[in-house]
C-alpha cells in the first residue's frame, strides 16, 4: 500500500481545496454552511487520524495504571479494537469516579480528574478553534 | 413519515406555496394567496422557510410574512422534537413573552411534507450581529426581564404535555440524565460520570419549577426595532428549575461570546431575583456557574445520542459529527467550570 502522503496530510489538502476552490463558486446559503462544517471537520479530523491511535493506548495505560486494572498484551492495533479498549477503560473510570464520590476519597478523585483534564488536553489538541457554524 | 422527499419540498418555491394553502384551508381560512417562498438559514435542527401570506381568517382579511418550521428527514435532525408540542408552548406563551405568535399545525405532515408549524415573522435582527453593531446597550437587563417573565408563567397556563421532573426533584433528574448519557453512549464518558458525581454532591437550594427554554442563547433571540430581545424556538421547552436557562446561557455564550449577563452581573441577577422573587442564595453568580454545567445536558444528550445513533450505522451526517464535536469544547467548559465552584466554594457547599 502507498502510505505517503499520509491520511492526515491528505485530509487537509482536501480541506484547502473546498475552500479555496469549491467554496468561492458555490452561492446556496445551506449548502455554504455544510462546506463550512465539512472544513472543520477534516482539519480536526486530519489532526486526530494522525495520532488517535497513540493517544488511546498512553491514556488506557494510565487509567488502568490510576485504577489497579491489569494492562493486557494487545493483540490488534485496529482502530476497532483499540476504540473499544478505550471505551472499556473509560468505563471502569467511570465506575472509580463514582465510588471515589461516594466514600468521599477527596485524593482519588483529585488523582482520577487528572487523567480527566490529561483527556481533555488532547481533545483540545483535536479541536483547535471552534466555530459554531450554522447557527445565529 | 418524513423522508428526504420533504427536504426537497422544503426548498422548493414552486410546490410549497400549493401545500402551506392547503393547510390553511385545512384550518378554515380562505381566499388565500401565497407568494415569495423561499428557504432560510437559521433553522439549527428544523427546516426553515419565509413566505408571504394573504388570507381570510374567522372573517378577518390578513396580510403579512410568515416562518415555516418543519421536520427534516426522519434519522437526519440532531434533536428529536414534537413539533404540535412547539406549537402548544408558543400558544400559551405568547401573551406572556415577545415571541412571534404560532398560527398554523401540520401535526402529520400530510399537508407539508413533513410535520411543520407556521408562525408570524418578525422585523428583527439576529442579536450577535446586533451587539456588533450596537454595542450591548442595556440587553442584560433586557435579558434578565426577558428570562423572569418566561420563569413566572403561572405553570397550569402552560401544556399539560410538557414533560415534568419524573423524580419529581429537576435537580435529581438532570444529574440522572448526566449519568445515563455517560454510561449509554456509543462509547463510555467518564468526564460526563465525574461531573454528575460533583452535581450530585454540590446542590444549590432549590426554587419552583417553571417554564425552562432549554435552548435560551442568544442564538435563540432576536433584537426587535424597539430594541427588546424577541425569544423564540421552543421546541426543547419542559418544566424544571428556572435556573437551567440561566447556566445554558451562560454555557452558550462561551462558545458564541458576548456573555451579556457577565456585562453586569450583579445588575442582572438583581432584576431578575426582583420578577422572580428568589432570593441572593437560590441566585447568586455561583449557582449560575452550577447551572452552566447542569444546565446543559438536555441538548448535550440529544446531541450524544444523535452520535450513537451515527456510530452504530443507523443515521449519517455531517451536521451529527460537526455537532459532537461540540461536546469537546463543552468537556473543557464544564471541568473548568467545577474546578472555578471548588476554589469558590473551598469544599463547602452553597
Amino acid at each position: 500500500m502507498l502510505t505517503q502522503p499520509t491520511t492526515d496530510k491528505i485530509l487537509l489538502a482536501i480541506a484547502d481545496d473546498l475552500n479555496a476552490v469549491v467554496l468561492p463558486s458555490v452561492t446556496d446559503e445551506p449548502a455554504i454552511v455544510l462546506l463550512g462544517q465539512i472544513d472543520q471537520l477534516l482539519r480536526r479530523l486530519s489532526r486526530r487520524t494522525a495520532a488517535e491511535i497513540n493517544w488511546m493506548i498512553e491514556e488506557i495505560e494510565r487509567i488502568n495504571d490510576a485504577i489497579g486494572r491489569e494492562n493486557k498484551d494487545r493483540r490488534s492495533y485496529l482502530l476497532s479494537d483499540i476504540a473499544s479498549a478505550y471505551s472499556d477503560a473509560s468505563g471502569a473510570l467511570g465506575d472509580a469516579i463514582d465510588q471515589a464520590f461516594d466514600e468521599g476519597d477527596f485524593e482519588k478523585i483529585s488523582a482520577l480528574k487528572e487523567l480527566l483534564l490529561d483527556r481533555i488536553s488532547k481533545e483540545q489538541e483535536i479541536l483547535g478553534q471552534l466555530d459554531l457554524v450554522g447557527r445565529g | 413519515m418524513q423522508d428526504s422527499t420533504s427536504v426537497r419540498h422544503m426548498q422548493d418555491p414552486s410546490v410549497m406555496p400549493e401545500r402551506i394553502t392547503a393547510l390553511l384551508e385545512s384550518e378554515g381560512a380562505t381566499d388565500i394567496n401565497v407568494s415569495g417562498y423561499g428557504p432560510m438559514t437559521g433553522g439549527y435542527s428544523r427546516l426553515m422557510a419565509r413566505f408571504d401570506a394573504s388570507f381570510t381568517s374567522d372573517g378577518l382579511a390578513e396580510q403579512g410574512t410568515f416562518v415555516l418550521r418543519g421536520d427534516p428527514p426522519e434519522g437526519q435532525a440532531i434533536i428529536e422534537t414534537d413539533r404540535s408540542q412547539e406549537f402548544s408552548v408558543i400558544k400559551s406563551v405568547s401573551e406572556h413573552l415577545n415571541t412571534p405568535a404560532a398560527r398554523f399545525l401540520d401535526a402529520s405532515g400530510i399537508h407539508i411534507g413533513t410535520p411543520a408549524l407556521i408562525i408570524e415573522f418578525t422585523e428583527a435582527e439576529s442579536t450577535l450581529p446586533w451587539i456588533e453593531k450596537n454595542g450591548v446597550s442595556d440587553l442584560h437587563i433586557k435579558l434578565a426581564e426577558l428570562a423572569g417573565a418566561m420563569h413566572t408563567i403561572p405553570i397550569k397556563q402552560l401544556p399539560d404535555s410538557l414533560p415534568r421532573p419524573e423524580s419529581g426533584d429537576p435537580l435529581t433528574d438532570q444529574i440522572h440524565m448526566w449519568r445515563k448519557t455517560g454510561m449509554d453512549h456509543a462509547e463510555h464518558l467518564p468526564i460526563f460520570r465525574y461531573v454528575a458525581a460533583w452535581l450530585d454532591k454540590n446542590r444549590p437550594p432549590s426554587v419552583p419549577v417553571s417554564l425552562v427554554h432549554h435552548d435560551f442563547s442568544t442564538a435563540n433571540m432576536l433584537v426587535d426595532e424597539k430594541g427588546d430581545l424577541v425569544v423564540i424556538d421552543f421546541e426543547l421547552a419542559t418544566i424544571g428549575d428556572p435556573r437551567e436557562d440561566l447556566g445554558y446561557f451562560k454555557a452558550y455564550a462561551q462558545a458564541a461570546p458576548p456573555d451579556l449577563i457577565e456585562e453586569d452581573p450583579e445588575a442582572f441577577l438583581s432584576r431578575y431575583r426582583e420578577i422572580t422573587g428568589f432570593s441572593e442564595d437560590q441566585v447568586n453568580p455561583l449557582v449560575m456557574t452550577y447551572f452552566l454545567v447542569l444546565g446543559v445536558i438536555g441538548v448535550v444528550s440529544q446531541i450524544a445520542n444523535a452520535g450513537s445513533s451515527m456510530a452504530k450505522g443507523e443515521t449519517a451526517s455531517t451536521n451529527i459529527a460537526f455537532n459532537l464535536d461540540n461536546l469537546l469544547f463543552g468537556q473543557a467548559a464544564w471541568m473548568t467550570a467545577t474546578n472555578v465552584l471548588e476554589a469558590a466554594l473551598d469544599g463547602e457547599v452553597y
